[in-house]
């Protein structure tokens, strides 16, 4: 399957999905102008993943420094989609990666794992 | 349930609370339709969770935001060095007080500040204990300036400007002697200067009543005309941009 590359900007993050391994990883900020449109290309990327009965088990990297509102609501979007394909019995795994000065990110990233029941959520303090 | 008036989403929870006692409604029980239904309220449920959660990062965002904000502020307006407020603040709190003055009709007055033979200073004692002196004595004309509204600016150097609101030219000479004097009383050893054993600064000052609209400019370089006067005769004095008219 194709990976998916996008190169972060000073509004958007560092996006890497390598289906065959089951890598998916995201760095930065994410303030786009049209978040739903933004992250598209991700949900489609993910979806046809998960369609794949042969796909590797899903480890999503997250090291987010900044969310706005509706990047947020983007991830929830995204959290969501994860639940249902570790519902159906495919692992996924999601690191949440914060910096220890970073109070924000961390409350974030608690706000996320509390919705995840299928999900192995993982809260990461960085240096 | 009773109503929480502090909660921004009662109105949901209540919602909520309607929808599941309808659906443990006996007249309800045998309807097709109520699994369909609890989906859908359930699905409600959630929705609500994660927009609660969402608007607790987003608030938590632009708290921290707004405390940035306020720090950039803060770095923006104040000297690194000497923590009294930069040339940038200083132009901006002489312009708003300049337009205060002039629509009140009352005396505005500048002092302008020069430590003596500084550059001696440093090439004597280096960078380190210039930084220091700096410190001090900007420490030394804050702690001159007794009123409040008294404002103490690093104009750029060894350069410092004060800005007295409500002051005339005899009260503007005694904040400008003092400040003379408390810095030469700070003993800080100077043995190259040519003044004094110990470091020394010169003050010009100059006030008027403001009329012109963008006359701010012209009372600084008065005030700096006059730190002229006060070095040429010859340094560790406050001297008035022109002679104070003799009172008879």
């Amino acid at each position: 399957m194709d990976r998916l590359t996008i190169a972060p900007t000073k509004s958007t993050p560092d996006i890497r999905f390598d289906p065959d391994s089951g890598q998916l990883s995201m760095r930065g900020e994410s303030f786009p102008e049209n978040a739903a449109k933004f992250y598209a290309p991700l949900f489609a990327a993910i979806d046809a993943f998960a369609a794949n009965p042969a796909a590797p088990a899903l480890c999503v990297d997250l090291e987010m420094i900044y969310l706005n509102s509706s990047s947020s609501k983007i991830f929830f979007n995204l959290f969501d989609q994860l639940e249902k394909i570790a519902a159906a019995g495919h692992p996924v795994t999601v690191n949440w990666r914060y910096s220890a000065e970073n109070d924000t990110a961390q409350t974030c990233g608690e706000e996320f794992q509390e919705d995840a029941n299928h999900v192995v959520f993982n809260l990461i303090e960085i240096d | 349930m009773p109503g929480d008036a502090h909660n921004i989403f009662q109105l949901e929870l209540d919602l909520l609370a309607r929808c599941e006692a309808l659906a443990r409604d006996a007249a309800f029980q045998d309807n097709p339709l109520l699994p369909c239904y609890q989906e859908l309220t359930s699905a409600y449920r959630k929705l609500l969770r994660q927009t609660q959660h969402l608007i607790k990062i987003s608030d938590q965002y632009q708290n921290a935001l707004s405390a940035c904000a306020e720090e950039m502020t803060t770095l923006s307006q104040v000297d690194a060095l000497t923590q009294l407020a930069n040339r940038r603040a200083l132009q901006q709190h002489l312009d708003t007080q300049w337009r205060l003055h002039r629509r009140d009709g009352k005396s505005l007055a500048i002092l302008m500040i020069d430590i003596d033979h500084f550059k001696t200073f440093n090439d004597a004692y280096g960078h380190l204990q210039g930084d220091a002196c700096l410190r001090a004595v900007a420490d030394a004309i804050q702690k001159s300036l007794l009123r409040t509204g008294d404002f103490a600016a690093r104009y750029g150097g060894d350069e410092f400007v004060a800005v007295l609101p409500s002051t005339g030219p005899s009260d503007a000479a005694t904040v400008a002697r003092r400040i003379v004097a408390n810095v030469k009383a700070l003993r800080l050893v100077h043995a190259a200067s040519p003044v004094a054993a110990m470091v020394t600064v010169s003050a010009g000052f100059a006030a008027t009543v403001p009329t012109a609209i963008d006359g701010a400019t012209a009372l600084l370089r008065e005030a700096d005309r006059a730190l002229y006067r006060a070095k040429l005769a010859g340094s560790d004095q406050a001297l008035a941009s022109e002679p104070l008219p003799e009172i008879p």
